[in-house]
């Protein structure tokens, strides 16, 4: 992951993204408390529902029972406001039962569905009830007082116009017909049909009574009201056993069944609410422990993505405190972090680059400077000793002039005079190829693009009296590089050591031969001088190329050649090294850079 | 349509139920003579209307309605019916309300082919005459105005419908009995259907249900079942308030329909039942039995009473059309529902050989049976509960009956009902 930051994001990003995904998981916990209270809130909400629902229904059977009690006060004892309360109460009932959306959803539609039909039929019959209540009363206090009355005004009339004769047969008829008042009451008070057998008995017998009379228009319209009394009797019979029935059976039946279904209603809420609290409890646990599980997640996370991000931004900077520290003590080998993107850290790991490669260059020029001054050391200690040499040998020389010079010996002095030139020519030439020296890498070295097969063929053709005269081969193979150099510095180095070749090599039997090759690979061009001569012993391979170093002092020469090579090479950014050859020669192993690392 | 919606309309007996206003009317009468018959569903049905208006040439309206209903109809206004079709425990009532007349046994047709259970209340030497009102006691008037068994020429009621009822079990829950040997009143009170119990919502039926599980089940005995005291009402009504507050009943039921899905729905697995509940039932796929019980059914008999205010022409039809139900063709009708006629022979010729012996001989069914709907009622192989026609009503244990204490019956009911 971190890794992944370094590799793939910048600096700010980085920063800015740590920002936005902790502010994300931040708003996460807040939607994920919020879903989760949101719920709750809706079980909570749910749960008060069906409680209040649960309560409703509670009144319910209370009220059914309340409606049930009016309405039997109603039956029995006639009381109008009873009959009245019966219909609010059936109208609260029917306003609170069911019809709720959690009646819905608990299923119990059809539960809700039957108890307001039991409730409804309960109702329309006590509604008829009422009105067979009151065809009943009608009857019984208007009609039955009605008939009674006038019965008795009839008997009394006949009383009067019979006289004592009949009073006993008149006051037994009286007595019947007050008996049927009696009995009907009775019947209604006791609902005893052995009321109605008396009641019935009573009017069959005054009847009877009638029919000893003789008949007149007062016993025919007694008559009439026995029929008419009768008939309303019966007919109050049947009115009060049809509210009997409907109150006793039909409503009964219905307040039970309604009663029933409520209860019915009632389990179904308190199981539903029981479930229900159930599953808030659990939803409250569950989501208390969800939402403390994500909530500990996403902390996690957080940290853990800050800890990354801070490592992210970290490990670079320590990396680069750690190389600076190393950069400003001069360290030119400190590790420069690997740092891909340009961003700030990318920027600071630039400098650090940039750094090590100011002490690198410094750390070379140093290495220079004391390997110059090594050299100069080794070269004012050269010089000194062997341009002392000839001075030395021309001070002998003068001494030995001088001192015939003395003795008069001017011929022999004169003699001695060469001598003190050729020292002198000698130290005049050391000076020369010091001079030459001195000038590689400082004057004539413009570089262009040489071809070595042009140059290096012009130049044997230029040597051939040369060669020829010292019976020596100079071999040049085609196909030699393009380099980039200095013409005349390059031309010098093959010159030298054609020139050391001719000094050196000794070969009686095939006589002396120099080949010029070439290869290359990926950065170089290697040209190779290859000898037929005794070769460099290893250990001289170096020396060489040192300053007035030679293999053999009989040679002619100031040894300076090859050390001219070696720093026109240098100077090309190139080498030159001496190897053993093929065949026991030597070979002047030269390097040149490609061009395109020039 | 037949007996299942018998109370159907019960439960909502109390508002149109006895409503003063015209009962609604099924055709309106085109020409005279017009007869208004009032009753219940069980036989006031339309095929049967409209083949006695082909047949008599009258015009004919079926007022038909619930139980209670009709019978305070007829009880409080006669001109509202010309003939009344009900069941022979409201003869008392309508005697006494004077809301019926006599029928004239001589202007019967067919009177001579009615059987000795209507007149004699046996439809055998050897049956049980079953104690309440068997409908001879109610059926022939003596001078003094008067029921009894004894033979006059003028009678209360036209006998013609009749049948015998029990209890219904769901044969899944409850162990198949053996007819007349094991299945038994008793049932109803059995400790093992607690609260899975329920009983028909009538006093003048449901209650001889309930006392016949009562003494079945060794409770206490009556002097007589047909017509008890206040007392053993009393008594009897102790026993089963005890038991509906010990949640034995699940309650009662209102009409076959609220039967049927009373067992339907599990909650009762043993009821009071009308064949049609039955039959529903079965239909459903719930193996209901309709048991056979030891002591014996509990038989009703249908009547035809004549109105008071029929008179003249109308009591001419009145009486044609009574003729006519005894004419064979409403015989088999309604045996087809499980009813029997009270003159059998005469049906016969308008039934199948394997519906006579199916229906009246208690054999199994040599072919499938239709139903009144025309839908098949009866499968092959099947045979009838309880038997022939003859051995049913052998087995009479007690005959709905209105006692002399129908109204305290009533408010005891009501306790009942209400515990």
């Amino acid at each position: 992951m971190t890794n992944f930051l370094l590799r793939a994001i910048g600096l700010k990003k980085r920063i800015v993204f740590g920002y936005v995904i902790t502010g994300a998981m931040a708003f996460m916990i807040a939607l994920l408390s919020y879903g989760a209270f949101t719920r709750l809130s809706a079980d909570f909400r749910k749960i008060v529902l069906f409680s209040r629902r649960s309560a409703d229904n509670m009144v319910f059977a209370a009220q059914m029972a309340e409606m049930q009690r009016q309405a039997l006060i109603y039956i029995y004892e006639g009381h109008s406001s009873s009959g009245s309360q019966v219909g609010v109460i059936y109208q609260k009932m029917m306003q609170n039962i069911g019809g709720s959306e959690a009646i819905e959803q608990l299923g119990a539609k059809a539960v809700v569905t039957l108890a307001k039909k039991h409730l409804e039929a309960y109702y329309e019959a006590f509604q008829e009830v009422r009105r067979q209540r009151q065809l009943q009363a009608r009857l019984v206090k208007s009609e039955f007082r009605v008939h009674a009355t006038r019965g008795q005004q009839l008997i009394e009339e006949l009383i009067r116009e019979e006289g004592e004769t009949r009073l006993l047969e008149c006051t037994k008829m009286l007595n019947a017909l007050l008996q049927i008042e009696k009995n009907a009451y009775r019947y209604l008070d006791s609902f005893d049909g052995d009321f109605i057998k008396a009641a019935l008995f009573n009017i069959q017998e005054t009847r009877s009574l009638i029919g000893h009379f003789q008949q007149n228009h007062q016993t025919i319209e007694l008559n009439n009201v026995l029929n008419s009394y009768e008939s309303s009797f019966l007919e109050a019979v049947q009115r009060t056993r049809g509210y009997l029935y409907l109150t006793s059976v039909v409503m009964a039946a219905q307040a039970y069944e309604t009663m029933y279904q409520s209860k019915k209603l009632s389990a179904l809420m308190i199981s539903e609410s029981e479930r229900i609290q159930q599953q808030l409890f659990q939803h409250v646990s569950s989501r208390l422990r969800l939402l403390l599980f994500w909530t500990v997640f996403l902390l996690l996370f957080i940290a853990l993505f800050s800890y990354v991000i801070t490592k992210s931004i970290t490990i670079p900077l320590k990396r680069l405190t750690k190389t600076f520290k190393l950069l400003a003590s001069g360290s030119a080998d400190a590790e420069i972090p690997s740092y891909p993107l340009q961003d700030e850290l990318g920027d600071l790991t630039n400098a650090a680059a940039s750094f090590k490669e100011k002490n690198i260059a410094l750390r070379t020029s140093k290495q220079e400077l004391e390997r110059s001054n090594d050299e100069l050391e080794q070269f004012v200690y050269t010089v000194s000793h062997d341009l002392k040499s000839p001075i030395v040998t021309s001070m002998g020389f003068i001494g030995i002039i001088r001192k015939l010079a003395s003795q008069g010996k001017a011929e022999q002095a004169m003699g001695m005079l060469d001598k003190v030139v050729k020292a002198n020519e000698r130290m005049s030439q050391l000076i020369n190829d010091l001079l030459e020296l001195s000038r590689v890498g400082r004057i004539d070295m413009d570089k262009k693009q040489i071809d070595l097969n042009q140059l290096l063929g012009d130049f044997a053709h230029n040597q051939s009296e040369r060669l020829k005269a010292a019976k020596f081969t100079l071999t040049v193979e085609q196909d030699l590089p393009v380099i980039y150099a200095n013409e005349s510095r390059t031309l010098q180095v093959f010159e030298n050591i054609l020139s050391n070749g001719l000094k050196y090599v000794r070969n009686e039997k095939e006589g002396g031969r120099l080949r010029i090759s070439s290869f290359e690979d990926k950065q170089w061009h290697h040209i190779r001088c290859t000898d037929n001569g005794l070769g460099i012993p290893e250990e001289y391979r170096e020396k060489i190329f040192g300053l007035f170093y030679r293999l053999d002092v009989n040679i002619e020469g100031t040894g300076i050649g090859l050390a001219v090579a070696k720093k026109i090479m240098k100077f090309h950014n190139g080498d030159i090294r001496a190897e053993a050859g093929p065949n026991g020669g030597a070979v002047f192993h030269l390097t040149f850079p490609k061009m395109m690392d020039l | 349509m037949n007996r299942r919606t018998f109370l159907q309309q019960s439960g909502k007996l109390g508002a149109a139920a006895l409503a003063a206003t015209a009962f609604p009317r099924l055709v309106k009468a085109k020409s005279k003579p017009t007869i208004k018959v009032v009753g219940t569903h069980v036989t006031l049905l339309e095929p049967i209307r409209q083949q006695a208006e082909h047949d008599l040439g009258i015009n004919i309206e079926f007022y038909p309605g619930g139980d209670a209903e009709v019978l305070l109809k007829a009880a409080t206004d006669p001109t509202s019916f010309d003939l009344y079709e009900q069941w022979s425990n409201s003869i008392k009532v309508l005697w006494q309300a004077k809301t019926i007349q006599s029928i004239d046994t001589s202007r019967l047709t067919y009177w001579h082919e009615i059987n000795s259970l209507s007149k004699t209340g046996r439809i055998s030497d050897k049956a049980k005459l079953g104690l309440g009102d068997a409908p001879c006691n109610l059926l022939f008037i003596q001078p003094d105005g008067s029921f009894s068994c004894v033979p006059t020429e003028h009678i209360s009621f036209l006998p013609y419908v009749h049948n015998v009822d029990s209890f219904g079990y769901n044969a899944s829950v409850i162990p198949q009995g053996i007819p007349y040997e094991t299945e038994s009143w008793g049932w109803l009170l059995d400790e093992r259907w607690h609260g899975k119990v329920a009983i028909i919502n009538s006093p003048e039926i449901g209650l001889f249900d309930l006392a016949l599980a009562v003494r079945a089940k060794g409770l206490m005995d009556f002097k007589n079942m047909g017509n008890m005291s206040r007392e053993e009402v009393d008594k009897l009504f102790d026993i089963l308030i005890a038991h509906k507050r010990d949640g034995h009943f699940r309650g009662v039921w209102t009409s076959v329909p609220h039967s049927v899905e009373l067992m339907a729905s599990g909650e009762v697995v043993l009821e009071s039942m009308f064949s049609p509940g039955v039959s529903a039932l079965n239909g459903m796929g719930i193996p209901c039995i309709y048991a056979a019980p030891k002591e014996g059914y509990r038989a009703w008999h249908g009547v035809m009473c004549l109105s008071r205010a029929c008179t003249g022409e109308r009591q001419e039809a009145a009486y044609a059309f009574m003729n006519w139900w005894l004419s064979g063709w409403p015989g088999a009708f309604i045996a087809r529902q499980g009813y029997y006629i009270s003159n059998p022979q005469r049906s016969r010729p308008f039934m199948s050989q394997a519906e006579w012996e199916y229906w009246y001989e208690g054999k199994p069914a040599t072919e499938p049976l239709q139903g009144t709907d025309g839908k098949i009622s009866v499968r092959p192989g099947e045979v009838r509960t309880g038997g022939s026609y003859i051995k049913r009503f052998e087995n009479i244990a007690i005959w709905n009956t209105v006692m002399d204490t129908y109204e305290y019956t009533m408010t005891k009911w009501n306790e009942f009902v209400l515990a």
